[in-house]
């Protein structure tokens, strides 16, 4: 199983992401974490949502970081995990989404970022609420833990403990 | 002037030992060519034609002497002896080395300068009036709140790649000598019927490929919400600007395409949504901001006998005179003045600034202006506490550093990027074209006598020399390998802002000077009187007789 970090240290990822093709034929294993495509998830939780009895862990979702998140906000905020795809590292609308999730929505469980995630943005993601990193294979995680342990003062805060600039300095 | 405390100087030193790190791993083939672009950009480094050129953030256009004399150090140092004020109000150095860039950071921290955020995808350096706390035409003073945006703004978590650049402007004046209705977000102070301070809050304007003017999107923000509200229109901005097109990606082209209306709904929905108490300013921080901005010690003086004085030394020497007369300028304060250094003397490239005239700026700064320096979007330094009864003094001296030339407000004072002599993005060169027109300018009466008029020339579409707000705007563009210039008139810039039109086809390069004298010929043909701005003309007879005589 590949590692992400979680928390600021390197873990083992216990959730499996399943890609839109995968869904067709899929089928859930018993005590397995499965993150779902946000539609995949939306048809299985939509009616009664009895469909969803078939796991045994409560399932998350992933999305793609423009993704509209505000007609499910309500559904959402309930879930363990949303995960955000960043398409190309360049591309940061993710970083407003997943601030948008905590800050508007509420959202509390894992927010996890991954695809074209490099080392050097996770410090920022993790002051817009981002938890847990899964970086593409090329990046190195412990380059990416050191910039979390080396990025401590900010005029900005983060999404839970926003700060304006002077506060705390006159 | 803000002075850093230690969170400010380690803010800043974590972000030059990350970007050590990072140029660390570039060099040893551990970051890639396209992850290590928006990185190195975010810290000011370009990789240029001939170098790299790095370019150094001056917030708010404020310097200090200390920082004008380590910007000295490092252009000798690292540079070739000079370095260039641009049009918004930064330095850059054009000729560094790419390794020794950690280095320069880390001595331009010594002196409270960095170079984050001068360019890439991100919010850029905030601009403001050159004139901020001596203008006479003041209402409220813009650099505590430009100082709080500069904090804000720097190293935010969410808004780092962002679809485009972005730039923000502060205005506190009613003549708006910042062009904020060229920004992504132009903010004028004002006081409200009550007496409150807010921000009238324009947004969407831009030059580049598509220019265009901002439009009013709050008519009133009280003061305390400044940074909620930039927040929701940055999230907007972030979440739904384009992507797919570089050259579609400005805020200007989202706001085109939502329209302003609902534009504004969205920012207030996301204002509504997420302004938590956390992010209002309260009075203190204001006050905080406030004080590192206060008036300095003026001397009370006599202001008759001293506008006599100066009448009597003026009226004895034609060149103090005609100094005096271009590059002074009204002071807040009796027996002070404001006073233009001119970066435009012959035979210099516009904005261009030698080591040497960096430490006599800072001398002269000590000793006739409390050690300040503002840069102007005009591409020259302003000192702007002068006692009128020094201004002779410093006139023989900053005449003696080449720094006197009295052209402020004239065709001379050419506004010019540094083009394809040294950009890469550059289509055609600018700073030949500008020395052309330079030229025809050796008789003083003669520029004297078309009166005021802005003149600007950009290299490419980038515009950055922002040509579209010139009376006279020069493009340079490529033409199958030939370099050519587009002529646009009748652009103003401040509060009666507007583009200029397309006069004609482009002219070749050797041409151009020679089209500058047609237009002027026109104009001076035309006016109906020495008090008709050539602007005013052009607006009057309209584009056809300038066209007539250009493409004659």
């Amino acid at each position: 199983m590949p590692n992400v970090i979680k928390d600021g240290g390197i873990v083992e990822d216990s959730w499996q992401l399943i890609e839109m093709a995968e869904t067709e034929t899929f089928s859930p294993q018993p005590k397995q974490q499965y993150i779902l495509p946000l539609s995949f998830w939306l048809g299985l939780a939509n009616g009664d949502g009895s469909a969803l009895d078939a796991f045994d862990c409560l399932p998350g979702i992933w999305i793609d970081g423009d993704q509209d998140l505000e007609p499910f906000a309500e559904r959402i905020s309930k879930l363990p995990l949303v995960a955000i795809r960043f398409g190309a590292f360049s591309d940061g609308t993710g970083f407003s989404t997943g601030a948008l999730l905590r800050e508007a929505y509420g959202y509390q469980g894992e927010l996890r970022a991954f695809g074209d995630v490099i080392a050097d943005q996770v410090s920022s993601l993790r002051r817009c609420g981002f938890n847990v990193f899964s970086l593409q294979d090329n990046e190195n995680l412990e380059t990416a833990c050191a910039q979390l342990v080396n990025s401590s003062l900010s005029y900005q805060g983060s999404i839970y403990n926003p700060r304006t600039p002077f506060k705390f300095r006159y | 002037m803000y002075q850093y405390d230690d969170y400010d100087r380690q803010v800043v030193s974590d972000r030059v030992q990350q970007f050590k790190g990072q140029m660390d791993r570039y060099l040893q083939g551990e970051l890639s060519e396209e992850v290590f672009l928006p990185l190195r950009l975010q810290n000011g480094l370009y990789v240029q034609k001939h170098a790299p050129m790095l370019r150094v953030a001056v917030p708010y256009g404020m310097l200090s002497a200390q920082q004008l004399r380590k910007v000295s150090v490092v252009s000798r140092r690292y540079d070739r002896g000079y370095c260039h004020i641009t049009t918004r109000q930064n330095i850059q150095f054009n000729w560094v080395e790419m390794d020794q860039v950690p280095t320069i950071l880390e001595q331009l921290l010594d002196v409270d300068m960095h170079a984050i955020q001068t360019s890439g995808n991100c919010i850029r350096n905030t601009t403001c009036d050159p004139l901020a706390g001596v203008a006479k035409d003041e209402a409220v003073d813009p650099r505590p709140y430009c100082e709080i945006i500069r904090q804000w703004s720097m190293i935010h978590p969410e808004f780092a790649f962002l679809p485009r650049k972005f730039k923000i402007a502060v205005i506190g004046a009613s003549e708006d000598r910042a062009s904020i209705q060229l920004h992504d977000i132009g903010l004028r102070l004002i006081k409200n019927k009550e007496g409150n301070v807010g921000f009238q809050v324009w947004v969407g304007g831009g030059l580049g490929r598509t220019p265009v003017l901002a439009s009013v999107l709050r008519e009133f923000l009280p003061q305390r919400e400044l940074l909620a509200y930039l927040k929701a229109v940055l999230r907007v901005f972030n979440l739904h600007g384009r992507r797919d097109n570089k050259y579609k990606a400005r805020i200007k082209i989202l706001v085109k395409a939502l329209g302003v209306a609902n534009f504004k709904e969205q920012v207030e929905d996301q204002f509504n949504q997420t302004r938590s108490a956390e992010y209002l300013l309260d009075d203190n921080e204001l006050k905080h901001a406030q004080s590192f901005f206060q008036a300095p010690p003026y001397e009370p003086v006599d202001a008759v006998q001293i506008e006599a004085e100066l009448a009597g030394l003026r009226r004895h020497n034609l060149l103090f005179d005609r100094w005096v007369a271009y590059n002074v300028t009204d002071h807040k304060v009796p027996g002070y003045a404001a006073v233009t250094l001119s970066l435009k003397s012959a035979g210099q490239a516009p904005g261009d600034i030698s080591a040497s005239q960096l430490d006599w700026v800072a001398e002269l700064s000590e000793r006739y202006s409390f050690g300040e320096v503002r840069t102007s979007q005009q591409q020259n330094l302003i000192l702007p506490d002068v006692k009128i009864a020094s201004l002779y003094a410093l006139w023989r001296e900053s005449t003696q550093a080449e720094l006197a030339t009295p052209t402020i407000g004239t065709a001379a004072d050419i506004v010019c990027c540094p083009g394809a002599d040294f950009c890469n993005l550059a289509t055609a060169r600018s700073i030949p074209v500008s020395s052309a027109i330079q030229q025809r300018f050796t008789d003083l009466d003669n520029l004297y006598d078309l009166g005021k008029i802005s003149l600007r020339i950009s290299g490419c579409i980038n515009a950055c020399a922002h040509h579209h707000i010139a009376n006279i705007g020069i493009l340079g563009v490529d033409k199958g390998g030939q370099e050519y210039y587009q002529i646009t008139l009748g652009g103003r810039s401040g509060s009666d802002a507007q583009l200029g039109k397309v006069l004609g086809p482009s002219v070749p390069a050797d041409a151009v000077a020679d089209a500058m004298t047609d237009l002027f010929q026109v104009y001076l043909n035309h006016r109906n009187s020495h008090a008709e701005t050539f602007v005013d003309t052009y607006q009057r007879i309209g584009r056809a007789p300038f066209k007539e005589q250009v493409y004659a």
